[in-house]
């Protein structure tokens, strides 16, 4: 018999892989609904559309007004918020996976 | 003689020269310190850990519970007991109290309840005092040795003996002990080898305690069997075998015992099968320390219980197959304690078995213990490389498997399990889940399910090729800190065990008195499963409010 207790690493990757993507959602729908109440000029439908959008698809809907919907968050915070939750959360899945992930 | 005290003088000056003596700044050798020493010992359940105590005249004995029953620790001469020094017969957990030798002698000492007051079965220790010779006995109990032969002698009960203690105390290795039909309100204490007790009627040959009597029969000889016949009303257990190698529980019924109902402890090479346990706080069948265990059970029922079965550190070559958990708090537990012996529990086969309405009504009897986990079809705690194949796990109130960690001394994380071919449905929360830090390195594969917990479980945690991070989802901690909390603030109603339902009549043994005799050597060999013959139950009811 041989078992291979997990690391304090392997611990810690685990509640990020767990974690991360619940705060990913949150962040992303918060700055896409931030965005949006603030915008001017734009039509009350599109508004009412795009809401229910962030609201009912999760990820997907607020990725999809950040990127495509005429969002004014200038581009930084966009890159950061989104392109770097997404690439730590790619490295947390990649390094959980090879170091133990397979058995 | 003994004399209880709550301060004495530390020896300080003797752990000074042990200190530097054991760095090489020795200068204390040469001055024979003063004998005053003392000894821990944990009250495990159910036994003592050490069990030989040497004490330096005028040394003491500290005696801590660190089980979660209730201890003491008496001297079979009654010179001394703790329930003297402690002021209660009862230690309860985390309770302590302190023994002070002031005479040379060797003193056997025993938990009443959980050992026979001659100091020989069950919990049971030895204190040397000062400098005697001892030496502990070895081998089985007493001189004789068990055999895989019957004698062919026949020894009635009551025709012969007028009770069944009467009949084992006559018995030689490999004689049958047969009871005729009746009531017997005794604790029978076994320890002869390889001695059958049978009764002649398993729904009509009936041990009563009468809730005041502690255990059914206690067996503390290698290879005994009991079948056909039923144990109730206990305060402790109904069927107990104790540091016993070998050993066979055939066509049993327990029920409304206060403990356990058929329970094996420090005990390997042994199987329980076509028996019934009800009622029963704790588990019903309970199978704790043994590594490797060697132990079967197969075609069990096990209902309205806190755990249908339990198995703490019960490691290597544990099987439970083909049989029935329903109407338990929890349906199956694996679970891993430092308190007793070789942990963590590990490689425990669970194979075939149908776990049904877990938690759901609140008919189980169950305690405190049993309550955190309650409402889990398989719970697999702090235990690792247990193998959950081909079980139908239905109307679990919280999950249907769940794998979570345990915090005892240490942190046992719940890991290398696989679960694959179970059909797990309609469970309150999730039909699959895996909670706490830690929990990793299990696999999913070919389960039938609707829920999740984390999600993507299976999909992302298979059996073959890559597992990603996300095993373990920490609303189980949650829930289990509520659990807690529910429990402190007293807001679930636990159920007496003793009014818990009377299970309906249940098959005998065929052949009835004449089937052949066979004490229990070598039981493993013969009744180890074949895994790939085992077939899943065909119930697939998922709707607690539709009655078969």
């Amino acid at each position: 018999m041989n078992v291979t207790l997990p690391s304090y690493l392997q611990m810690i990757l685990g509640l990020y892989g767990y974690l991360l993507p619940l705060l990913l959602y949150v962040v992303w729908s918060t700055l896409a609904l931030w965005d949006l109440g603030r915008r001017e000029g734009i039509a009350g439908g599109a508004v009412w559309g795009w809401a229910f959008l962030i609201f009912l698809v999760p990820f997907l809907g607020a990725l999809a007004y950040l990127f495509f919907g005429g969002a004014t968050l200038n581009s930084r915070t966009r890159l950061v918020a989104v392109g770097g939750g997404a690439a730590i959360y790619a490295l947390v899945l990649l390094v959980g996976s090879s170091i133990g992930g397979i058995s | 003689m003994f004399k209880s005290s709550g301060t004495r003088d530390v020896p300080i000056a003797w752990g000074v020269c042990a200190v530097l003596g054991a760095i090489g700044l020795s200068g204390c050798g040469k001055q024979e310190p003063k004998l005053t020493g003392t000894v821990l010992v944990s009250m495990a359940d159910n036994s003592y850990s050490p069990s030989i105590v040497r004490v330096p005249v005028g040394g003491s004995m500290v005696f801590i519970n660190t089980g979660r029953n209730d201890h003491n620790a008496i001297a079979v001469d009654k010179s001394w007991s703790t329930e003297k020094t402690f002021g209660n017969i009862k230690m309860r957990p985390e309770d302590m109290s302190e023994v002070v030798f002031s005479k040379q002698g060797v003193y056997p000492f025993y938990c009443s309840f959980h050992a026979t007051p001659d100091g020989k079965v069950g919990m049971v220790g030895v204190a040397v005092v000062g400098d005697v010779q001892y030496t502990p006995p070895s081998g089985a109990r007493g001189v004789l040795a068990a055999t895989d032969k019957a004698s062919g002698v026949t020894r009635r009960v009551p025709q012969d003996y007028p009770t069944i203690q009467n009949g084992v105390d006559a018995a030689d290795p490999g004689d049958l002990v047969l009871i005729d039909k009746g009531e017997y309100t005794e604790a029978v204490f076994v320890t002869t080898p390889s001695v059958t007790l049978r009764g002649v009627d398993r729904n009509a040959v009936i041990l009563d305690g009468k809730f005041e009597l502690g255990t059914g029969i206690m067996v503390g000889g290698n290879g005994v069997v009991i079948e056909n016949m039923t144990a109730r009303n206990y305060t402790l257990n109904g069927f107990f075998w104790t540091g016993v190698k070998g050993f066979r529980g055939s066509y049993l019924t327990a029920y409304n015992n206060g403990d356990y109902g058929i329970y094996a402890f420090g005990s390997s090479d042994g199987l329980f099968e076509h028996s019934y346990a009800s009622g029963s706080p704790d588990s019903g069948f309970y199978v704790g320390q043994c590594a490797p265990c060697k132990v079967v059970l197969n075609d069990v029922v096990s209902a309205y219980s806190g755990l249908g079965y339990s198995g703490t550190n019960s490691s290597g070559d544990m099987y439970v197959v083909n049989s029935r958990f329903e109407h338990n708090r929890t349906g199956i537990s694996t679970t891993t304690f430092d308190i007793e012996l070789n942990p963590p529990g590990r490689d425990t086969t669970l194979m075939g078995n149908l776990v049904s309405d877990s938690g759901l009504d609140n008919e189980a009897a169950g305690f405190y213990a049993t309550e955190t986990l309650a409402g889990n079809g398989i719970a697999l705690v702090g235990t690792h490389n247990n193998r959950v194949e081909r079980n139908t796990v239905l109307r679990s109130r919280n999950n249907g498997i769940l794998i979570v960690p345990i915090l005892d001394r240490h942190y046992w994380p719940s890991t290398g399990h696989v679960v694959r071919n179970n059909v797990v449905l309609g469970s309150g929360r999730a039909d699959l889940a895996a909670g706490g830090l830690g929990t990793r390195g299990n696999c999913f594969a070919g389960n039938s399910y609707r829920t999740s917990l984390p999600w993507g479980l299976q999909t992302l945690n298979g059996c073959e090729g890559l597992r990603l991070p996300i095993a373990s989802d920490l609303s189980t901690t949650m829930t289990f800190f509520g659990s807690i909390a529910q429990i402190r603030l007293g807001l679930f109603k636990l159920n007496d065990y003793r009014t818990r339902p009377v299970p309906p009549p249940q098959p005998n043994i065929p052949g009835g008195i004449d089937a052949p005799v066979v004490p229990a050597v070598n039981v493993f060999a013969a009744a180890k499963p074949d895994l790939d013959a085992i077939k899943a139950p065909s119930e697939t009811r998922v709707d607690p409010a539709v009655k078969p």
